[in-house]
């Protein structure tokens, strides 16, 4: 990561972070940060993607055609 | 002197002889000026009925002075489409406009299968979008715009560019609007698909105590919680997105509202965006300007620039209550007509000049907030007291053009018969099973009280006339009653031709989410388009060409042969557009038009790819009027001051018939044929 990039720390609880230490070591991923990074990230983007299409629909609710 | 007083002072072949080469404009003596008058959905069954009884007595009066004949619409016969059709003479096929709603079937969103957009506008994003970057600051250079999507030549191209002076007001399917080049002088205002400053086609909000924290989201509109400490209240006005912020990290720009009441004397103080405004309980604002700020750092020295810091749009208030709860509703955000953020007239200036004169006016495209009546925000009285407003704003636009129309063609559009019938028509059917039986007849007069009122301005267009001139008053279409919604495609998934990935979860999503594409063979979309997924064509195509009118004929036929439970069918007509309309694009155009039955509609969750449990189930809506039906059940009317000589007009006629009247031949493109010899 860029030496100026903002990075924040998420808290987890205990139980939680074993489950994604087995999880990661299971999957391959080097690392819990690295599964962890890359699990929201899609999540992050499902979300984005139902966010744009209810935007789309937002807009055209406006008419009263539609519900 | 004006110049139809210098026509008439020379009124003699000499002088019509001279006319033309000192006019340069195209408008001869014997032709006299055109004046266009639109009445939305004014349905000829109501209008014949009242006239019997009196109750239209200038209606009447031109139709004994011309004719009245009914007027056969489009399939379907939706605003958009019909109005495509009168501006441009010609049918779905040339102009490409079948529905209030297209899609484009190839999204490039990564697992969005359909996206669906209005179908007479739609963004266009640049190849590169240029722009300076500021840290999270983000100056657009070159940016996306908003493309009019209906094709074909409207008939004030052809007017202008033969030196007709042409004014257009408030036409549908006008947005962004189609600018004609020639000599004649052209100015106009756009009308339905305009949007408000969110972006969308309408978003109210209700501030109440009563709301949660995090608020709620309806369609059309929002509820929004107002903070109260004692007799102080504030909340957050949302605005639209930060122009100026990277889109991923945008937030709405919002403007925060306060509020102190007095409940002893039932008035509240609102301040807001600059605005101080006491209002009492029931009592509407005007226009309030509303500006929504980026923030930017250095917006003064921007602003100095011309640059873009801030988006200014416009709203009007309303005091439901004081007290106990202090509940408030606020209009849509519309767009400023002094300050416009898009260009909503031509020339771009023209609204300015008409606010100027005559105060600010609704700019959003259908201005009525049906929205606020349907969800509560807005109750009957309301509602009615907002759309009054809005008739007030265009009949003093249209009074004020028809003082300045001296010659050419005025063409002067209406949209509250169509609003108010959309959300009065239960109240005049006593079959419809939405009826509050609470409310029984208060509002049965509301639809006859409506055409009455455009009846005045028939009047008024009537006393406007001279001798030579010719004035035609039209409806795109009729109406009838909304009393049952058909589950269109929970219908397809019942009957093989839709899949779903999880059977458990039917009903509970939106646009698709859950079809299992690959088992899918059509669906519907819209008021009444349904699409087959075409191999090739749809992101998930799974029906090869060869086999799409056999996927077409075996939908059509079991459509057909749909019942209700009394018997009644569901369907009364299907339409393959192929066949109907040749030349429609098969990437945007529907495949299959359905003509439901009167009383029936495409229920309210189907519209956007919802699949509830059920086929049909009754409307309980508000909006329980409808002309989303078999086009041939519900025409529009036809009145003219003239013989019509066509015995069963339609709206294609129309713009060939207002060439004709001005000398000019109407284009090959125009399918429509004179109505006047």
């Amino acid at each position: 990561m860029p030496f100026f990039a903002s990075q924040h720390k998420l808290k987890i609880d205990k139980a939680l972070y074993d489950r994604l230490s087995e999880a990661a070591a299971r999957a391959g991923y080097s690392s819990v940060d690295e599964l962890v990074q890359h699990v929201l990230e899609r999540e992050v983007a499902d979300l984005e993607e139902k966010l744009d299409q209810q935007q789309a629909e937002q807009q055209l609710r406006g008419l009263g055609y539609i519900e | 002197m004006f110049r139809r007083d210098f026509i008439r002072v020379m009124g003699t072949s000499a002088g019509a002889a001279i006319l033309p080469s000192c006019s340069g404009r195209g408008t001869s003596p014997a032709t006299g000026r055109v004046l266009v008058v639109a009445f939305d959905g004014m349905d000829p069954r109501v209008v014949q009925s009242l006239m019997d009884s009196g109750r239209l007595p200038n209606l009447e009066r031109l139709r004994q002075r011309g004719s009245f004949r009914r007027l056969a619409t489009t399939t379907p016969p939706q605003t958009p489409v019909a109005f495509s059709s009168i501006i441009t003479g010609a049918d779905p096929g040339l102009h490409q406009i079948f529905d209030f709603i297209h899609r484009d079937p190839r999204p490039t969103t990564e697992g969005l299968a359909i996206r669906p957009y209005l179908s007479t506008a739609d963004g266009a994003e640049p190849e590169t979008q240029w722009a300076l970057s500021l840290g999270d600051w983000r100056m657009p250079l070159a940016g996306g715009q908003t493309l009019l999507l209906r094709q074909g030549t409207p008939f004030w191209e052809h007017l202008v560019q033969a030196g007709i002076d042409t004014d257009i007001y408030y036409v549908p399917a006008n947005y962004p609007q189609s600018v004609p080049a020639g000599p004649g002088r052209f100015r106009s205002i756009s009308g339905m698909g305009t949007p408000d400053l969110l972006g969308s086609y309408g978003e109210f909000t209700l501030f109440g105590p009563d709301v949660a924290l995090r608020g709620k989201r309806v369609g059309g509109g929002r509820f929004v919680h107002l903070s109260m400490l004692g007799h102080h209240g504030r909340a957050e006005l949302p605005g639209p997105h930060n122009i100026l912020r990277d889109p991923d990290s945008a937030e709405p720009m919002n403007v925060t509202v306060n509020v102190v009441r007095d409940p002893e004397n039932g008035v509240a103080k609102i301040d807001f965006s600059g605005n101080s405004v006491l209002l009492a309980e029931g009592e509407w604002s005007g226009w309030l300007p509303v500006t929504f700020q980026t923030g930017i750092p250095g917006a003064a020295l921007l602003r100095i620039a011309q640059a873009p810091t801030a988006l200014r749009g416009m709203v009007r208030i309303y005091l439901k209550s004081v007290h106990p709860k202090l509940v408030i509703y606020c209009s849509p955000i519309n767009i400023d007509p002094l300050a416009p953020v898009n260009s909503i007239s031509t020339p771009a200036g023209y609204s300015r000049q008409l606010a100027r004169s005559h105060g600010r006016f609704h700019t959003l495209g259908i201005p009525e907030d049906t929205k606020a009546l349907s969800h509560g925000a807005l109750n009957e009285d309301e509602f009615l007291q907002q759309a009054e407003t809005v008739t007030q704003e265009r009949q003093l636009h249209f009074r004020s053009a028809l003082q300045e129309f001296e010659q050419g063609c005025l063409f002067f559009y209406f949209g509250e018969t169509d609003l108010v019938q959309h959300m009065f028509w239960r109240d005049r059917d006593p079959e419809h099973p939405g009826r509050d039986a609470a409310q029984g007849d208060q509002y049965a007069h509301v639809v006859d009280d409506i055409y009455g009122r455009m009846d005045q301005i028939v009047g008024e267009s009537l006393d406007a006339l001279e001798e030579q001139d010719t004035l035609i008053v039209l409806s795109d279409h009729g109406f009838t009653s909304f009393r049952r919604g058909f589950n269109l495609n929970s219908w397809l998934l019942d009957n093989g031709f839709l899949g779903l990935s999880n059977p458990s979860l039917q009903g509970r999503h939106e646009m698709f989410v859950n079809v299992d594409w690959s088992r899918a063979r059509a669906y519907g979309l819209g008021m009444n388009g349904l699409y087959v997924n075409l191999r090739g064509r749809e992101k998930h195509g799974t029906v090869d060409q060869g086999a799409m009118r056999g996927v077409l004929n075996e939908i059509r036929d079991k459509l057909l042969e749909v019942r209700d439970v009394d018997g009644r069918a569901v369907v009364s007509s299907i339409d393959l557009v192929a066949d109907t309309y040749p030349g429609a694009d098969p990437l945007v155009a529907p495949d299959m038009i359905v003509g439901y039955n009167d009383g029936y509609r495409a229920s309210w969750d189907t519209v956007l790819g919802k699949m509830p449990r059920g086929i049909l189930e009754d409307n309980l809506d508000r909006w329980s009027g409808t002309h989303l039906i078999e086009a041939a059940q519900v025409p529009g009317i036809l009145f003219a001051n003239r013989v019509i000589d066509v015995e069963e007009p339609s709206v294609l006629d129309i713009a060939p018939t207002i060439l004709h009247v001005f000398g000019i031949s109407p284009p090959v493109e125009m399918s429509g044929q004179a109505l006047f010899s």
